[in-house]
């Protein structure tokens, strides 16, 4: 989720949260002042009431008639109310309906006779006030937040860019080139400047580091192959004299052997230190049919040497992104193992989807479990002439390319799956 | 034919030098760039194999002098390195040929002896040995006046002995050369074994000594009876 989108989340949520608060609380408190006003107006009315009353000696049932809000009940002298404020819905003969009151009640007496009077007053203009004015807030409310959140949404979106910028800057970034150079730039930003400073020291280092350790093992792994082949001749030309017994001529044999496996090793090792280190990140789109082709021909001979039936279903093109050297070792490990792997007489099923591959191959059951078939010098026989690094090498190539490799034994068949995982 | 190796490991120059010898070839030696530059603006040699870092210089640079100097000359590079890259920008430089190390010495002389046979016999491109016909252009055998059918592996193979003859080559060095790219696939040497046998009995068929000595557990030997 972006930043933006996430503060702009939060701050909607915040909004809203206070605005039902807000309006709770100011619905009850203009409510409550509204008629905590009203019950005043009634006490005064009430005071007023009383006093007048004080001055009579009874009252004149035709003056009551100037004032409906107001009613005066006889009673016996002996019956004191305490005044008492309540509300009532009382019928109105103007509108034809019940309408909300606030009344008081209480006893008052004139010269001669007590009375009970009951002053009302309506509720309507409270209610209406209370939602005149509820209204008008929420919208200068409503109005306030949405100003609020425009303009924090374009302060952030200006705010984060110099940050944006940056992430941009590193996702280009290759540290395999030599020659580029980083710049994050400038901002008036003081914490992203420090941010960028901070990378940009970074990403130096790293690069110096990566650069030395990528020479390093280049140089290592030539180095090496010098002094193999002095050793290689050597052995060579010890072999070619003429009073070397049986037994010595073996042993000689077997120290060359082992220095052809060496140098493979060495081969194997730095192409896969290569390819982790993304050495080979000039990718074209490649039509995998035609690679297969290209090893199904080359290998022709050795699987015919084997009477292998090789089939391929083509009816889909796998066209995949890659760098062409990849594509070729890819494709010529999982080929040669399915060989390498096979019985003879045996077959192999090449199966080319839009969105995958599949090498199908006959072969015994797999001696060791299938989720290490992937690890570096893993091998059915340990002492086998083989490197152990073939599937290895697909493993790294496909991790660093975006496909996925998944194996299955299945029916007698050992089935590699090569998928693409970039939609 | 004259040949001028340009390699600073002397151990390895001198080995180079004592068996490309043995054949018929004639051996000059440059254990640095300023060296072999002397060497090559002195005498015209028919191939020269150059190793690509030098004391004092780059085999590149030996390679741009030689196409300067428009010599006749084939060229085999021989590097450590080993990626495609190196092997095109080898190959653009006008080389014939890229060997990378370690390689045989058994596999050096037979890249060098095809080089001097493509260069020098254009047209008559044909090894003889004995009662051995071989025309490499059209790739045919004849034993005395009797044409041998031979499959291309048995075809390489002969080739690879006669042009081997009288050393002992390994079977780890036949097979690499025979499978190259492919040598990870070819299980053990029952392969190997399986074309030796049958380019033996149709030369035998044909009537051809048995030059072919077996050596046991370790290789073959193509030795002139």
């Amino acid at each position: 989720m972006k930043l933006l989108a996430i503060t702009n989340r939060y701050y909607i949520i915040s909004i809203l949260l206070f605005f039902v608060l807000a309006g709770v609380v100011l619905f009850f408190s203009i409510q409550y002042n509204l008629k905590e006003e009203l019950d005043e107006q009634l006490r005064t009315g009430q005071s007023k009431v009383a006093k007048a009353m004080n001055l009579l000696d009874s009252v004149n049932s035709a003056s009551l008639l100037l004032n409906d809000n107001l009613s005066v009940e006889k009673t016996s002298p002996s019956i004191y109310l305490k005044p008492l404020l309540f509300d009532s819905l009382l019928f109105d003969n103007v509108e034809k309906e019940y309408i909300p009151y606030r009344l008081i009640r209480f006893s008052a007496k004139t010269r001669t006779v007590n009375y009970i009077v009951t002053i009302k007053s309506s509720e309507i203009e409270t209610t209406d006030i209370v939602y005149g004015i509820f209204i008008s807030l929420m919208l200068v409310f409503g109005l306030f937040s949405v100003m609020l959140y425009v303009t924090n949404y374009y302060f952030s979106k200006k705010l984060w860019s110099p940050f944006l910028h940056t992430i941009a800057a590193i996702k280009t970034l290759n540290i395999n080139n030599r020659d580029t150079q980083f710049g994050f730039g400038t901002t008036y930003i003081q914490e992203f400047n420090e941010l960028n400073i901070s990378l940009q020291q970074m990403i130096e280092r790293i690069k110096s580091d990566y650069l030395r350790m990528k020479d390093f093992s280049e140089n290592a792994s030539h180095e090496l192959q010098t002094p193999l082949t002095i050793i290689r001749t050597k052995l060579e030309r010890l072999l070619q004299s003429k009073d070397l017994n049986a037994d010595n001529a073996q042993l000689i044999n077997q120290a060359l052997e082992n220095t052809s496996r060496l140098s493979r090793l060495n081969q194997a090792l730095l192409m896969l230190t290569k390819i982790e280190n993304r050495q080979f990140e000039q990718k074209q789109k490649l039509n995998f049919s035609m690679v297969f082709d290209k090893y199904i021909e080359l290998y022709e001979e050795i699987a015919a040497e084997k009477e292998l039936n090789v089939s391929i279903n083509k009816d889909e093109d796998f066209i995949f992104e890659i760098h062409p050297v990849l594509s070729d070792i890819l494709v010529s490990n999982l080929l040669g193992n399915a060989i390498k792997h096979n019985i003879p007489k045996g077959s192999i099923t090449i199966t080319i989807k839009k969105d995958y591959f599949e090498i199908s191959n006959s072969g015994t059951s797999p001696e060791y479990p299938t989720d290490m078939l992937f690890t570096r010098f893993k091998k059915g026989n340990q002492s086998s002439e083989h490197l152990g690094l073939g599937l290895a090498l697909v493993k790294e190539i496909a991790d660093t390319n975006g496909l996925n490799v998944s194996y299955i034994f299945d029916n007698r068949q050992h089935i590699i799956k090569v998928t693409n995982t970039i939609k | 034919m004259k040949v001028l190796v340009i390699e600073d490991e002397t151990a390895l120059l001198q080995d180079i030098k004592d068996y490309l010898e043995s054949g018929s070839l004639v051996v000059e030696t440059a254990s640095d760039f300023r060296q072999a530059m002397l060497k090559i603006s002195d005498y015209e040699y028919d191939c020269i194999v150059v190793d690509i870092n030098l004391p004092h210089g780059s085999g590149f640079d030996i390679i741009k002098e030689l196409k300067a100097q428009k010599s006749k000359a084939g060229i085999i590079i021989i590097s450590a390195r080993n990626s495609l890259d190196d092997k095109l920008t080898g190959l653009n430089t006008g080389s014939d040929d890229y060997l990378v190390k370690p390689f045989h010495l058994s596999e050096l002389n037979a890249r060098i002896n095809s080089i001097l046979r493509r260069r020098f016999f254009d047209g008559n491109n044909t090894l003889v040995f004995n009662e051995i016909n071989i025309d490499l252009t059209a790739q045919t055998v004849k034993i005395n006046s009797i044409s041998l059918i031979l499959t291309r592996k048995e075809f390489d193979l002969l080739v690879y002995f006669i042009t081997n003859k009288n050393k002992v080559l390994s079977q780890a060095a036949i097979v690499e050369h025979l499978w190259q790219d492919e040598i990870e696939l070819v299980d053990s040497y029952t392969f190997l074994y399986t074309h030796i046998r049958n380019l033996r009995k149709k030369l035998q068929d044909a009537g051809c000594k048995n030059y072919l000595k077996s050596i046991y557990g370790i290789g073959y030997k193509w030795e002139e009876a």
